[in-house]
């Protein structure tokens, strides 16, 4: 099966007000298109598990994948019946611009996922490896602590990150 | 806002232009991408203006004739006036700027080290979200909403519909009693830029766009007191604000015309807004 794709990191900023804070990788969403139609899936970790962050902020950050589930459904229904995964990012790289921001994109690529008709394994086996290969690139010993907040560290690999899968609803046919 | 941010607001309301140049921070977290259209880009900065923090560098675009740079000043000292919630500006000019990159620029202060977009807190609000965030942000906003509302159809302000982030909610969870408020941003749009406001359209006022949750949640005797507090300022205030703008960031006849238009539209809000009033 031949899958067309573009994939975002989704980061949390424990200070916009610092010119010098780090934004950390916090979650990962991928978006297709196949032969019968749009999907997405995302995968987030438990705020719990997010340095530096704040009891409030993780209140707001307790469901990722859910909460980027609903706003890129958002940014694919306002292409309307004209789908282009590039928009679909955009979209949502314009909706989420504070303390949760969409800070890399990599826009539409091509890629042969073999003899099946069911995208959803690849893609979430996808937003999980992204969000593990972000996390542990961010954890350099290089770089200082926050300013007034604890040392920055990634979520330990043993915890699973929270992830979803969803076929986009109205499903537009392909054109191939 | 915080007691120093307080302090710096007053001081940048009294100023026009920055003392200090502004250079590209390494936090560049939410700044805005130009690939829709409409979007002028900017990006975030710091200076020795004001150490240790972050403000957001706009437009980056050259598009003559705008000034919208220019609007995001005045907006933003006549929100101070009246107690609104819109970041403190400054005016700036880049050296560094690229080609087709404007050079005479405004810098708006980041306010809050933690803030939710519009979009994200109105899910929370509509479901009835227990959240503490969702808990602050609902008590502040039915006075947040008129205080907004008035002033946005007073500067004819047509960008804070239903728009993912131009309105955000702060907090800052350093602070004992989690200060916070929502914060109303980008006027690049508002003071009839495009010709709105050309050939006497001025006149024509009507109650600016505004997101139906907070429309629903709008407190009246709020909505009064800022069209009461609009009514009052001396047009002598409003025209200072707009006349001290230098030439390099606005043109003498938008100058005149916004002036004028500020000055007719302050006696014209009980219509639009009349029946959301007490």
């Amino acid at each position: 099966m031949e899958l067309k794709y573009a994939e975002a990191v989704i980061r949390y900023c424990p200070n916009l007000t610092d010119p010098d804070a780090y934004s950390l990788p916090v979650a990962t969403l991928v978006i297709a298109e196949t032969a019968t139609g749009y999907h997405g899936a995302t995968a987030g970790w438990p705020s719990s598990e997010i340095a530096g962050i704040n009891p409030m902020s993780a209140s707001m950050l307790s469901d990722l994948p859910d909460l980027l589930k609903r706003h890129t459904r958002e940014a694919f229904e306002s292409s309307q019946s004209d789908v282009n995964l590039d928009y679909v990012l955009i979209e949502l790289q314009h909706g989420l611009r504070n303390s949760l921001h969409v800070e890399e994109m990599e826009l539409t690529r091509t890629v042969d996922i073999g003899n099946t008709d069911d995208p959803g394994e690849w893609l979430l086996n996808r937003v999980v490896n992204l969000l593990h290969e972000k996390t542990q690139a961010e954890t350099r010993p290089d770089i200082p602590p926050l300013r007034g907040r604890r040392p920055r560290r990634a979520p330990e690999i043993r915890v699973t990150p929270g992830r979803t899968f969803w076929n986009q609803e109205p499903l537009v046919a392909a054109t191939g | 806002m915080q007691e120093k941010d307080k302090r710096t607001a007053g001081c940048w309301r009294r100023s026009v232009c920055s003392r200090e140049p502004w250079t590209k921070a390494r936090n560049q977290a939410g700044a805005s991408s130009d690939h829709r259209p409409g979007e002028a880009g900017g990006f975030f900065v710091k200076s020795e203006e004001l150490p240790g923090r972050r403000a957001y560098l706009k437009p980056l675009k050259q598009e003559n004739g705008k000034h919208r740079a220019a609007r995001e000043k005045i907006a933003a000292d006549l929100a101070h006036d009246l107690g609104v919630c819109v970041p403190p500006v400054l005016l700036t000019s880049r050296t560094d700027a690229g080609t087709n990159e404007e050079t005479h620029v405004a810098v708006s202060l980041v306010l809050y080290p933690q803030q939710w977009s519009w979009n994200q807190l109105r899910a929370q609000l509509r479901a009835g979200s227990d959240e503490k965030v969702a808990q602050l942000a609902e008590a502040a906003l039915p006075q947040a909403a008129a205080e907004a509302l008035a002033f946005d159809t007073w500067l004819g302000q047509w960008d804070h519909g239903d728009h993912p982030h131009n309105i955000v909610f702060g907090y800052d969870p350093g602070q004992p009693e989690d200060v916070h408020s929502f914060v109303f941003l980008d006027f690049a749009f508002s003071m009839g830029l495009d010709g709105r406001w050309n050939q006497g359209k001025f006149t024509d006022v009507e109650r600016a766009p505004f997101p139906a949750l907070m429309l629903d949640s709008l407190a009246p005797e709020a909505l009064e007191k800022t069209v009461e507090a609009i009514e009052a300022l001396p047009e002598v205030a409003i025209r200072e604000s707009v006349e001290r703008i230098p030439d390099t960031h606005i043109s003498g006849a938008d100058r005149l015309l916004i002036a004028d238009a500020l000055c007719s539209r302050q006696q014209q809000l009980r219509g639009p807004l009349g029946s959301l009033l007490p």
